[in-house]
């Protein structure tokens, strides 16, 4: 799964009537390759565009620009026969566990959609892997034939678990999965997330704004700010030396049990950007503390630095083109 | 194992007192009706025919001969009641089933695809509810007027569709949306489900309920409605019994003669009353997570 140059466009209307027309990009540009395998994880805080981008790429929502690949075709290009028979393959799961699953459908005919989406006929096989989702989310066969309002918020998270992967996706995106749930609940949930990702090889993208489990699960992680990638890298380089100045305070938020890391006081100052109003130049120079006046003309771009990829003038101050193409 | 569907829908309709009551006034009235309907069996429910006049017997009070009295051309007032119950079941159901035919499905379109021909549909509807429905039902049903009764029964009812629709087309334009922006249906997308399949699994069963509830309401209003009609001479005429006429002509009488009007007046009551009732019932039915909360 990969996406080149993805932007996603809402039109805003505002004033009176509706007379105000204007247009808001969550999603702005981003390049994004997800490797076969791979647990990504697009971390942010809540408004940056990240399920958003996690929509676009499995085309829940149109991308005003861009191109997005799953295996190897363009799924933009594709029939709407053609990419609904595909569908059963790059699968998301939701993070609200209770308005994601329909309470009028029996458990079984809420797991078994993406096989009847993708057009399976033979019922006999839809039963089985549908039973076979339920068993390897650890679930009891009784699940089958209750409704989703018999089960607890975890439970009701792993119905939606056994969903995405009953038709053997390659791409899952995970909205939040654990962010409704119970802390005691979220490592159990994370823990089954795990086991099915290596026992099946498929890559997963992770949106969260949880840097503690970003850290524990994902092999990359991106670090998503106002609807741009602005660092990437391995997991252990970006917890453990961000580059970022938006990524260094996002994780001077984290609280630590490490008693000989006590919590400074570093707070990110002001409020995020909003998408009608977008700071010229880069967009955390508004909150930034070392932003300088190339800082607030030009946006940096996403390009390697110290291995890996920020979007930061401080580390290409010698590149005046901010165009310089990002891998 | 779980329990059936069938058995659990049972299983509410009969696990709640009043479900039992409503279910079991329309059923009891659809067993008179059906009886009075049929002339070898009319005699098990009534003594008297409904229109054999007997000016010796008029204007008896109730007794054990008449149980609801008789009117002022000695006719049998229980005899008359039960035999506009097929009629007065017959036209809500036809009436409101034709307007939920046509609101739910010129809503959901509406709703679900939106754009110009969301506008269109609800445009329309609205020229409907700038008149007080009452008047512009009155209206149509005189000027389609016919002399002949069976034309008027069916003019009248027409009537009542055409100011019965918009209201289910709004209502179900308004879930649609509602609905159609939840998670769930999402997901449905995610997994590559046509919009013909969601609209029929996730979202009419989700307006059914709603529909349901204001449907069964709107029976016993329909009811109502139509007895205006009889009261100016445009749905069913004379001698043909029909409760909201005979409650009309009754009142006349009042407060000597009441049984002429009081006894159809209650009946129609009790089976407006059993529609309210079966509805909720059904809405049980329909709605698993309302299941066991009262």
């Amino acid at each position: 799964m990969s996406a080149e140059a993805l932007s996603v466009t809402y039109k805003v209307r505002s004033g009176f009537l509706g007379s105000v027309h204007r247009e808001i990009k969550p999603v702005d540009g981003v390049d994004l390759s997800v490797r076969a395998g791979e647990v990504l994880t697009v971390i942010g805080e809540s408004g940056s565009g990240k399920s958003t981008l996690g929509f676009a790429l499995l085309r829940l929502v149109k991308p005003s620009a861009g191109r997005v690949f799953f295996s190897g075709r363009d799924i933009g290009r594709l029939k709407s026969s053609e990419l609904r028979a595909l569908r059963r393959h790059m699968q998301i799961v939701f993070q609200d566990p209770y308005s994601s699953l329909d309470p009028r459908l029996h458990v079984k005919d809420i797991v078994s959609e993406p096989l009847i989406g993708s057009g399976m006929k033979d019922q006999g096989e839809i039963e089985a892997r549908t039973a076979r989702a339920i068993s390897l989310v650890g679930l009891g066969p009784s699940a089958m034939s209750k409704y989703v309002h018999e089960f607890s918020g975890g439970q009701r998270q792993r119905i939606g678990i056994a969903r995405a992967i009953v038709g053997d996706p390659k791409f899952v995106v995970l909205d939040e999965p654990t962010s409704n749930l119970d802390v005691s609940i979220q490592a159990q949930i994370l823990n089954l997330l795990l086991d099915l990702q290596s026992g099946s090889g498929a890559s997963y993208l992770f949106i969260s704004h949880n840097m503690a489990v970003a850290q524990y699960l994902s092999d990359r992680i991106a670090v998503m700010y106002a609807g741009e990638i602005v660092e990437r890298g391995t997991a252990k380089e970006v917890i453990d030396e961000p580059m970022h100045p938006y990524t260094k305070d996002l994780l001077s938020c984290v609280p630590t049990m490490d008693i000989s890391k006590k919590v400074t006081d570093v707070k990110i100052s002001g409020d995020p950007p909003s998408f009608t109003d977008l700071p010229s130049g880069c967009r955390y120079s508004s909150r930034c503390k070392y932003a300088f006046d190339l800082c607030r003309e030009k946006r940096p771009a996403l390009a390697s630095a110290g291995g890996r990829e920020v979007a930061c003038f401080l580390y290409h101050k010698e590149e005046k083109d901010p165009g310089a193409s990002p891998s | 194992m779980s329990r059936s569907s069938a058995s659990v829908t049972l299983g509410i309709i009969f696990g709640n007192w009043a479900t039992v009551a409503g279910v079991g006034i329309l059923v009891a009235f659809f067993v008179l009706s059906a009886l009075a309907a049929w002339p070898p069996t009319y005699h098990l429910v009534a003594r008297y025919p409904p229109d054999s006049l007997n000016f010796g017997a008029a204007n008896a009070p109730p007794s054990l001969s008449h149980l609801f009295g008789t009117d002022r051309e000695g006719r049998d007032v229980f005899a008359r009641v039960v035999a506009a119950l097929p009629i007065d079941i017959a036209i809500p159901f036809e009436v409101v089933g034709a307007s939920v035919a046509i609101g739910l499905s010129l809503g959901t379109f509406a709703g679900y695809l939106g754009g110009w021909i969301e506008e269109l549909v609800l445009r329309v509807a609205d020229l409907f509810f700038a008149f007080p429905n009452i008047v512009l039902a009155l209206t149509i049903a005189a000027i389609l007027g016919s002399t002949q009764e069976s034309l008027r029964v069916v003019y009248s009812e027409l009537a009542l569709i055409v100011v019965g629709w918009p209201f289910y087309t709004r209502l179900a334009r308004a879930q649609v949306i509602m609905i159609k922006q939840m998670p769930f249906v999402r997901a449905a997308e995610a997994s590559g489900l046509g919009k013909f399949r969601i609209v029929r699994t996730h979202v009419i069963p989700h307006l059914a309920s709603v529909i349901a509830v204001y449907a069964t309401l709107d029976m016993g209003t329909t009811l109502l409605l139509y007895s205006i009609f009889a009261f100016f001479g445009l749905g069913v005429a004379p001698p043909t019994p029909e409760l909201g006429r005979m409650v009309y002509d009754g009142l006349s009488a009042l407060p000597g003669n009441w049984w002429w009007s009081f006894f159809p007046g209650l009946v129609l009551m009790i089976l407006a009353l059993g529609f309210s009732l079966a509805g909720e019932g059904l809405r049980d039915v329909f709605d698993p997570r309302l299941r066991g909360q009262r």
